[in-house]
């Protein structure tokens, strides 16, 4: 598939944000999710005793990032900035399982996209119900530390070990399945599609230029149309669309501007 | 920027955060390593040791922190790897050292005593331990934190019953206007004024967030020797373990954190050190033992 100018750009630019944001956040994921002696990680860094972890100042500045990107742009922090989106991309990158990738998972892939709704209700759950530390706090001489990491996991109990298990079962499986994470279980993605309803920017789609050709779900990385919950932003239809008939733009337009549908 | 530059610069960042951040950084550098496992309390002055343990003998110290109890009973199920253990007297040394997994016995190299914290100028007017008890007094505290279970506390006021006189115990909880379950969490409404005295060991007066916020109250010495339980908490012990991969090092390390080099790093952090000028006014905490072994149960809680 030949790349537009245009396309080759926000590519790019994605490509760059993505990997800033995996260089800013990507230690609090790494903490978080390997080290977090929280039930539901990300969530109680102002509790915590790991005054070293990142999250103790970035955790603010990243849920005012959220919801600040939630209300303009619906999920395309998802698409742009998210570490754990960021890695994903990068694994549906690796060349040599391209031949074992598949687009979605068969039939079942409708239900398993609602599966990261009933994660996110478990995640408010727990957090509400369960917010206490279930391991002990452990820290190492840098936060990339290995040896902190298995000490978290041998003083994990069994209800942490599954929660580590599933988060690196969702970032194994993104070899085989692009965003298989954040197509199927990541709460945060789920939260974010509330975003994608409301947001100011999002993709939209001239009906008058648009030939209904079907090419998307089949391209998009989340396989997904430009119209649904689950679209990432990430700008890849902008230039899969031959006839140019999708583009970013406001959902709320003045009634005297040309009509375009919007499409989230 | 084509696929193949993507991964190479993602791969090339994520080798490099590896062995920068991880147990390969020594190897990397080509540096003999000694890993040393500490109790959480610890961190802050052993990492400030650390950083001038590395530059004197060129190793690299891979470190990390934990509840002891943890590290121990790790320790004990798989010894291999770890060169020197740092903590408070808990019990569990005593299994290492029956298990000969220590390659010498281990040495309390500091104290860590508890105090009494009050806001700047001290409004509330405490004195002294027997203060915490007045009506007007506002706690706060942590029954959760500061093992074994956060009992601690408990186990000191009790002692105050004891030696200075009784209800010094039940006024401070029923003073207190506000528990909490971490430890660090005493400061801020005592830094704030909301609360007018609390009590936590002298090291967390001296991190970066609480140094020069607070007026700090000693507990009597002879309080603290008073400890039925929980006493362990106060002495700090050092011991090279028997199946570390750098026992050369592992020697190097704790004699010199027992020995003159440590004071300085102590002070800054706290800690009475054993060769520091106030070891007199301390000496009957330093001969402080882990107490009765059936803490262990509740102090492996305490992490939780």
């Amino acid at each position: 598939m030949s790349q537009s100018p245009q396309r080759r750009r926000i590519a790019s630019v994605r490509q760059i944000i993505q990997l800033g944001g995996l260089a800013l956040m990507g230690e609090f994921l790494f903490v978080g999710a390997l080290r977090c002696p929280y039930g539901i990680p990300f969530m109680s860094c102002g509790s915590c005793p790991i005054r070293v972890c990142p999250g103790a100042w970035m955790q603010t500045w990243v849920i005012g990032f959220l919801v600040v990107s939630g209300l303009f742009v619906g999920r395309a922090f998802c698409g742009w900035a998210c570490p754990m989106g960021a890695i994903q991309d990068l694994l549906g990158r690796v060349p040599k399982l391209r031949a074992l990738r598949l687009s979605r998972f068969g039939r079942a892939d409708r239900w398993l996209k609602s599966l990261k709704y009933v994660v996110l209700a478990l995640t408010i759950a727990g957090f509400y119900l369960l917010n206490q530390r279930f391991a002990a706090p452990v820290r190492g001489h840098s936060n990339w530390s290995l040896d902190a990491v298995r000490v978290s996991w041998l003083t994990y109990d069994t209800a942490s070990r599954v929660r580590v298990l599933v988060l690196l079962a969702g970032v194994v499986f993104g070899l085989l399945l692009t965003r298989a994470w954040c197509r199927y279980l990541c709460p945060l993605g789920a939260l974010l599609t509330i975003g994608n309803k409301l947001s100011l920017v999002n993709l939209a789609r001239d009906p008058q230029a648009c030939k209904n050709c079907g090419k998307y779900p089949r391209d998009c990385r989340t396989y997904t149309t430009p119209g649904t919950a689950d679209c990432v932003l990430c700008g890849d239809c902008i230039e899969g669309c031959r006839s140019h008939a999708v583009s970013f733009g406001p959902r709320y337009r003045c009634r005297s501007e040309p009509r375009t549908e919007q499409i989230l | 920027m084509t696929r193949r530059d993507l991964l190479r610069l993602a791969g090339g960042i994520a080798l490099g955060t590896v062995f920068g951040g991880c147990g390969l950084r020594g190897l990397a550098k080509g540096r003999p390593m000694l890993r040393v496992w500490s109790c959480g309390g610890n961190y802050d002055l052993l990492m400030d040791f650390h950083r001038w343990f590395e530059a004197e003998t060129g190793c690299s110290v891979i470190y990390t922190s934990a509840p002891v109890e943890r590290m121990i009973s790790i320790i004990a199920a798989n010894p291999r790897g770890v060169d020197v253990l740092v903590g408070r007297s808990s019990p569990g040394w005593q299994d290492l050292a029956e298990g000969k997994r220590l390659a010498s016995k281990p040495q309390v190299f500091a104290l860590d005593p508890y105090v009494i914290i009050a806001p700047l100028g001290n409004p509330a007017g405490i004195n002294g331990i027997e203060d915490l008890k007045r009506p007007d007094v506002r706690t706060v505290y942590s029954p959760t934190s500061s093992g074994p279970s956060g009992k601690v506390v408990q186990y000191l006021l009790e002692a105050a019953d004891r030696v200075v006189g009784p209800g010094i115990w039940n006024g401070y909880v029923r003073n207190a206007i506000e528990a909490h379950d971490c430890g660090w969490k005493v400061f801020p409404p005592v830094i704030e004024g909301r609360a007018d005295a609390s009590i936590t060991r002298l090291s967390m007066t001296t991190a970066r967030e609480t140094r020069g916020k607070l007026e700090v109250i000693p507990v009597p010495v002879n309080v603290m020797a008073a400890m039925r339980e929980g006493q362990g908490a106060i002495p700090q012990r050092v011991a090279p373990l028997a199946d570390g991969s750098s026992p050369e090092l592992a020697r190097c390390y704790v004699k010199a954190l027992v020995g003159e080099p440590g004071v300085q790093f102590c002070a800054r952090h706290g800690y009475i050190h054993r060769l520091s000028a106030e070891t007199d006014a301390y000496s009957p905490l330093f001969q402080m033992e882990a107490g009765p072994r059936r803490q262990r149960a509740s102090s492996q809680e305490s992490g939780r």
